[in-house]
């Protein structure tokens, strides 16, 4: 291309007439090229169909029922529709307090952290259409699918847990008898579980507890000679009993029935479904309480020193153990929804732990100058109930760690606690258990849902609900007496879950484990917002601080390793001539014989030998040689 | 610079040729100019640059549309025959059609439905179109002219037989009028369905109780309907409840006397109001029941009940008061002869004749404050439902209204007691108080008559059991006799009848705020009862509390609360303070143990600590300077230093106070939030927002919700975990295509 006038060819004006496309009449077209490319490969929605999609979606979902929409909430943001509002909001605060950061002092001036930081400021700077685009597919699809999830649930969810209510106002459900509610209203499968086990006195407190099915009870007797039993609770037979001739502080099962771990005098022990002793933990001594964390098959044990111990029953190693510095414990029980243990202490507070941290995440003055007696906490992770010397219970809210209302109870200080899958509120206190609606967590109710009495049968020393099963089950010093109490048990299984199936057979069972193991989470996850895994960091000052000096921990204890390795690292032995390395190797090569050496030794022979002839004729020449000289010669010599 | 250089050339040709610039012809010069000099290479290159860049760029835009709707696109799936593309694929569809009978059967067979015109759905449609036509026709025939009819069935008869379902044998006009039966059917059901679903929705025991009522009352009425119809029916009926009377009889249940009803009255006031109201249905029952047998015995109407029996009673005490001879027990022959002539006898009979006066005056007192009781409780039963039912109640009563009206100088009275029965105890004290008070001595005045008669034989066993009844139910009549300081100490004894305290504290929700609003309005009159009605308030808004919070109530509450505070404080004034605090708070200051507030208060110091600890500006608060470092020690060393002090010059300017960060456990005393970051959380954590995500909310979005099989369908499972690009090993893609910009189409005027 050739320019006329050379004064502008800086400012060249490009012919656009002539490059534009020709104009279509239709709307797209595809031009073929050459290659023979094609644009049929894209599946799926266009932008455009997903938005209406959306759109009609949320018509739709706004014209449902309050439940169906609760339950669509609940596949979208899980069971803590609630904690997930709160949590964004959070974030939402922590994303402003950012751009704060970014405008105001800078905490970090590293280059690589100046070049990020101006990463995400052009990022922040112009919109992403495409990540737009991106979300709002995803957000339809997660709606789509939630509800079609929530529409497929109503034919899984087969039963409706129900209370019992009173017909009119004569009527009252606390009246309720077990005789009566066994004699007239229960099916003879449910009314055999209402018993009572009588056991030896001596053998004192039993302890109740059922595995995570509700199939196997497992009673464990306080008294000196340490009675043990495990109960199949469908054909209500004894799988296994045996004396551990010491008292049993406290007892559970491990992941599942087969296995159960018990606190005796001085150490923990585990035992198999035949009572035979597979470990004794000697690192767990003293042990008034346990739990057993089955998402991360941690055992957690407390006792007289008051150390708080996290015990892999997978691989058998001690993950952490905690001081919690507040003096013998009895109290502990597990946050169901985050696997956070709580403790109870003898001075009226309550402390929650994780094993990631070395000092407890929370603490709470409960019962002011009163010792916790007994803690329990419900499913959702919502409210957790405690009960203090002063006879009283309280109910919290763990959101806002703050007190909701509190019962009164009489003849005694509520010595157990539970919460049903349902959501109902057991309290056993002197020879009474008392059962509350689930609505007694949110609101104060003044009247309980049943009551039931062990006259002359001392306090109550365990209530715990059977799952999946409308049974409770009352240890106390005369025995175990079980009891029905409707509505308390979650109706419907969940098959997703392992070891929740009260009819899995062996081989069930054992592939259960195996997936279990294989989906079994890192202690370290345990935090009080399981959300918080795969998140971005909090951002407040404190945090960040913290931050910055443990990256700054961090890199120095990398280096002070580095620079140990150097200060340890042995010189490397060098050897000259006969004992180098590639001398050494040729050596050995050297004695092997195959056929190609014994050749090379053939010629090599031969030619030593020419050379000798030869040197010989030479000399022959000269001096004479017996050897080189013909045969019929050799006489001369 | 090139100019300059051609400037130069030309200068120098000049010089060369010997010739002058001025002298030159225009020929020479023209010769001169026409080899130009080129532009640099560099210019040049630059220049074809920017054409050819422009020009590349147009090329590759041609691709744009096509590579943001694949960016766009859900899936790019690079399978053969898979999706929309799949043209070749061979399906159903795609074997019919290219169909072709080949071998000897299937020409056959293809033959064999040519000949029954089903060779291919053309041919079907059409065969059936002919038909239905034929049908048509064949109707037509039979409506019109029935002599058609021979032949004609003669050819449908072959159709019809064929036809397995029948469906021809239903004319188009009947199968309309079934349709039109049907549908009718359907919407009738659908509609009852409907009803009844609502009605079955309703869940107020408002509605319920109405509802029942009404079912009651249809019930009667049908009875009474068919009593009048047959008498038979009526003997039947009496035999039903005297069955239903011995029942009650054997178990008692509708007394007091059971043991349930007698702990309850034990316990006096203590027991709740579903108790307390279970307990007065049961009695209320009772008493029908009983009142449903005398009714028949007696052989009055069913529902005029007791009143006929009162009336009489009434009357006969009206007869005592007004000297009735004829009516006294003794007869008047009996009176004028032998024994009763005698003086000491006529002295005896006056005695006794004035005895029996002035029992009979208290009688009929007690039974008009019975009627008025009877009025006040059944029309504060029926004050919740309909007006008509109400009134429909109250009619039975009116009888007995004008009664009372007649002995009494006015009605007023009863107008008053009616309203205190709709409303409570405490709203009559307030409203008719003043003409209460005037009623009572007119009332007095109106007793006073003079009259004397036997009256003791007259009085039946029945009755006393009955008086016995009433008592219970006089008391609240009582009240309304006297003024209004005694209402309150009845109120007051009333305490250890708890009964009556369970009669007047059965008050419906509706009326109670009503009444807790009075009650504080009394306090203002009576200071000396406070404690009283505030325990009353007290009880009653307890029960409030039961029943959905009301705002309204809920001050009125905490007015009665505060009032109450004020007088147990009242006796010194010197604590004024207090009294703002709650009464839960003052209790829990009164017995707060030593060990309560130490346990607090370590609590608190352990918080600080934490505080302290986590907080990054606790170095600025801190004094930096420690007296005696830096200083000598030992004897006879000089006094330590002092810290160095600057001018104001000299000094730095002052930093501002950096204020403490906020905690999340601020403003919580009982609870400790530790703020330590937890390192091998975070280590499952991002240090940094990742890269297309702009913040930590959006980012949170796009990674919220589970896509896995658990919490999913299948179907959706897949989708969501369906990945961005599909292919099979081995295959060739093909270069994108072109795909011209969309262009919008221009807008039509």
């Amino acid at each position: 291309m050739t320019q006329n006038d050379p004064n502008a060819s800086n400012k060249t004006a490009p012919h656009k007439k002539a490059r534009q496309p020709p104009k279509t009449k239709t709307k797209t077209k595809t031009i073929q090229d050459p290659h023979g490319g094609t644009n049929d490969v894209i599946r799926g929605r266009s932008h455009a169909q997903l938005l209406q999609k959306r759109s009609s979606l949320r018509r739709s979902l706004a014209s449902s029922t309050e439940q169906q929409r609760h339950d669509v909430s609940r596949h979208l943001h899980g069971p803590r529709a609630d904690l997930a509002h709160a949590r964004l909001k959070h974030l939402k605060q922590d994303d402003r307090l950012d751009g704060d950061r970014h405008g105001g002092r800078r905490t970090d001036d590293s280059k690589e952290a100046t070049y990020r930081r101006l990463n995400f400021q052009k990022r922040k700077a112009k919109p992403n259409k495409h990540l737009e685009r991106q979300m709002a597919r995803r957000e339809t699809k997660r709606l789509e699918h939630a509800m079609a999830a929530s529409d497929a649930q109503e034919i899984l969810r087969a039963h409706t847990a129900g209370l019992v209510e009173a017909e009119h106002d004569m009527e009252k459900t606390v009246q309720l008898t077990q005789q009566t509610l066994k004699r007239d209203f229960l099916e003879e499968v449910n009314a055999r579980n209402v018993y009572d086990l009588d056991l030896d006195a001596t053998n004192g407190p039993y302890k109740v507890s059922y595995d995570r099915s509700g199939r196997y009870s497992l009673l464990a007797g306080r008294g000196k000679q340490g009675h043990v039993a495990v109960v199949d609770q469908h054909s209500l037979a004894l799988q296994t009993e045996f004396y551990a001739n010491e008292p049993i502080r406290d007892a559970c099962f491990l992941h599942d029935g087969s296995m159960m771990a018990l606190a005796q005098e001085r150490k923990v022990f585990v035992y198999d479904q035949d009572g035979v002793e597979i470990h004794r933990l000697d690192k767990h001594s003293r042990v008034f309480g346990m739990q057993f964390l089955p998402y991360h098959w941690l055992l957690a044990t407390i006792g007289h020193s008051g150390m708080l111990q996290y015990q892999d029953t997978s691989t058998g190693e001690l993950v952490s153990q905690h001081r919690s510095k507040l003096g013998p414990c009895h109290v502990i029980r597990q946050n169901p929804f985050n696997s956070v243990i709580h403790l109870g202490h003898t001075n009226g507070t309550v402390t929650l732990w994780s094993p990631s941290s070395s000092e407890y995440l929370v603490k709470l003055l409960c019962h002011r100058g009163n010792p916790i007696t007994s803690l329990a906490i419900d499913r959702d992770g919502r409210y957790m109930a405690t009960g203090g010397g002063d006879s009283k219970i309280k109910i919290w809210d763990l959101r806002t760690y703050k007190e909701l209302h509190s019962y009164s109870t009489y003849g005694g200080a509520p010595s157990s606690l539970d919460i049903s899958q349902t959501g109902i509120l057991g309290a056993g206190h002197g020879c009474h258990a008392t059962f509350w609606k689930p609505e007694a967590l949110s609101r104060k109710l003044h009247e309980p849902y049943m009551k039931h009495m062990l006259p002359g049968k001392g306090p109550v020393e365990s209530l715990r609900f059977r799952p999946f099963e409308d049974v409770c089950g009352l240890g106390h010093v005369r025995g175990i007496s079980s009891i029905v109490v409707p509505g308390s048990g979650e109706p419907n299984l969940d098959s997703t879950e392992h070891f929740t199936n009260p009819y899995a057979d062996n081989r069930q069972r054992r592939e259960a484990e195996v997936r279990s193991l294989l989906e079994k989470l890192n202690p370290d996850m345990i935090a009080l917002d399981p959300d918080v895994i795969g998140s971005v960091e909090e951002s407040n000052s404190i945090q960040r601080r913290q931050r910055l000096r443990d990256l700054a921990e961090e890199a120095n204890a990398r280096r002070e390793a580095e620079k140990e390795a150097e200060k340890n690292k042995k010189e490397k032995k060098r050897m000259r001539g006969r004992s180098k390395i590639a001398k050494k190797l040729q050596r050995k090569q050297k004695n092997i014989v195959d056929e190609n050496v014994t050749k090379l030794r053939e010629l090599r022979e031969k030619e030593k030998a020419e050379k000798e002839r030869s040197r010989r004729m030479a000399g022959g020449e000269g001096g004479g040689d017996e050897d080189e000289a013909p045969a019929a010669l050799k006489r001369f010599f | 610079d090139t100019q300059g250089f051609a400037t130069v050339q030309r200068t120098m040709k000049v010089l060369t040729t010997g010739k002058d610039s001025f002298a030159r012809d225009e020929g020479e010069t023209k010769k001169l100019e026409t080899t130009k000099v080129p532009v640099s290479r560099v210019v040049s290159e630059r220049a074809s640059r920017k054409v050819n860049y422009e020009a590349t760029s147009q090329d590759v835009s041609q691709w744009s549309q096509s590579i943001y709707e694949q960016r766009d696109a859900e899936t790019l799936d690079f399978r053969p025959n898979k999706g929309a593309g799949a043209e070749t694929r061979l399906t159903k569809d795609v074997l019919v059609s290219k169909f072709e009978a080949k071998t000897d059967f299937e020409e056959e067979l293809a033959k064999a439905l040519e000949v029954a015109g089903m060779k291919d759905e053309k041919e079907l449609r059409k065969r059936e179109k002919r038909r239905l036509v034929r049908n048509d026709g064949h109707e037509d025939g039979a409506d019109g002219f029935s002599s058609d009819d021979g032949d004609e069935n003669g050819i449908q008869g072959e159709d019809e037989l064929n036809d397995d379902l029948g469906s021809n044998r239903i004319t188009l006009e009947e199968y309309k009028k079934r349709h039109g039966e049907l549908a009718k059917m359907r919407a009738l059901l659908f509609y009852e369905e409907q009803k009844r679903h609502r009605i079955n929705k309703i869940k107020s025991k408002k509605y319920r109780k109405i509802r029942k009522k009404q079912r009651e009352r249809q019930k009667e009425a049908e009875e009474a309907a068919a009593l009048a119809e047959d008498p038979n029916l009526e003997r039947e009926q009496m035999e039903k409840d005297e069955m239903e009377r011995m029942k009650e009889r054997m178990t008692l249940a509708h007394k007091n006397t059971s043991k349930w009803a007698r702990r309850v009255l034990r316990r006096g006031k203590n027991v709740d109001v579903e108790e307390r109201r279970a307990l007065s249905l049961q009695l209320a029952k009772g008493e029908e029941l009983r009142r449903k047998v005398m009714g028949l015995e007696n052989g009055a109407a069913g529902h005029e009940d007791s009143g006929g029996e009162e009336e009489d009673l009434l009357k006969k005490a009206r007869d005592i008061l007004m000297d009735n001879e004829e009516d006294a027990g003794v007869p008047s022959d009996v009176k004028s002869k032998g024994l009763f002539q005698l003086e000491f006898m006529k002295r005896g009979m006056d005695a006794q004749r004035n005895r029996a006066k002035e029992e009979a005056r208290k009688l009929l007192e007690e039974l008009e404050a019975n009627e008025v009781a009877a009025m006040s409780t059944d029309s504060e039963g029926e004050s919740e439902n309909e007006n008509s039912i109400k009134s429909k109640s109250t009619k039975p009563k009116v009888a007995s209204v004008v009664e009372i009206e007649k002995v009494l100088p006015d009605g007023e009275l009863v107008a008053s007691s009616l309203q205190f029965g709709k409303s409570d105890r405490f709203a009559i004290s307030i409203n008719g108080n003043i003409e209460l008070n005037a009623n009572a001595e007119d009332k007095e005045e109106a007793i006073k008559v003079e009259s004397v008669c036997d009256n003791d034989v007259e009085e039946t066993s029945s009755f006393k059991k009955k008086k016995r009844k009433k008592k219970q139910k006089n008391c609240k009549s009582k009240e309304s006799n006297s003024p209004a300081a005694e209402v309150i100490t009845e109120e007051y004894e009333e305490g250890h009848n708890p009964w009556i305290v369970n009669v007047s504290n059965n008050t419906n929700p509706g009326n109670r705020a009503p009444a807790a609003k009075s009650a504080s309005a009394k306090q203002r009159v009576s200071s000396s009862w406070t404690l009283n009605i505030n325990e009353a308030a007290s009880m009653l808004v307890d029960d409030a509390e039961t029943d959905e919070i009301d705002a309204k109530r809920k001050r009125v509450e905490a007015e009665v609360e505060e009032k109450s505070n004020e007088e147990s404080k009242s006796d010194d004034k010197s604590n004024r303070g207090v009294a703002d605090l709650s009464q839960a708070e003052l209790v829990k200051r009164a017995f707060a143990s030593p060990a309560d507030l130490e346990a607090e208060e370590e609590f608190q110091k352990e918080k600080d600590r934490m505080k302290d600890r986590d907080d990054p500006t606790r170095q600025n608060k801190e004094e930096k300077f420690v007296s005696g470092w830096g200083s000598w020690a030992g004897a006879g060393a000089p006094p330590p230093k002092k810290p160095k002090t600057f001018s104001s010059k000299l000094c730095a300017p002052e930093k501002k106070p950096a204020v403490a960060p906020k905690r999340k456990d601020d403003g919580m005393s009982t609870v400790i939030i530790n703020e330590k970051r937890l390192k091998k959380t975070a280590k499952y954590q991002l240090a940094e927002i990742p890269h297309p995500y702009r913040s930590r909310a959006e980012y949170e979005k796009a990674i919220a919700g589970n896509i896995g099989q658990e919490w999913n369908t299948i179907h959706g499972a897949k989708e969501m975990s369906r990945p961005a690009v599909i292919v099979r090993a081995g295959k060739i893609i093909k270069p994108i295509a072109k795909k011209a910009k969309a262009r919008r189409a221009p807008a039509k005027f």
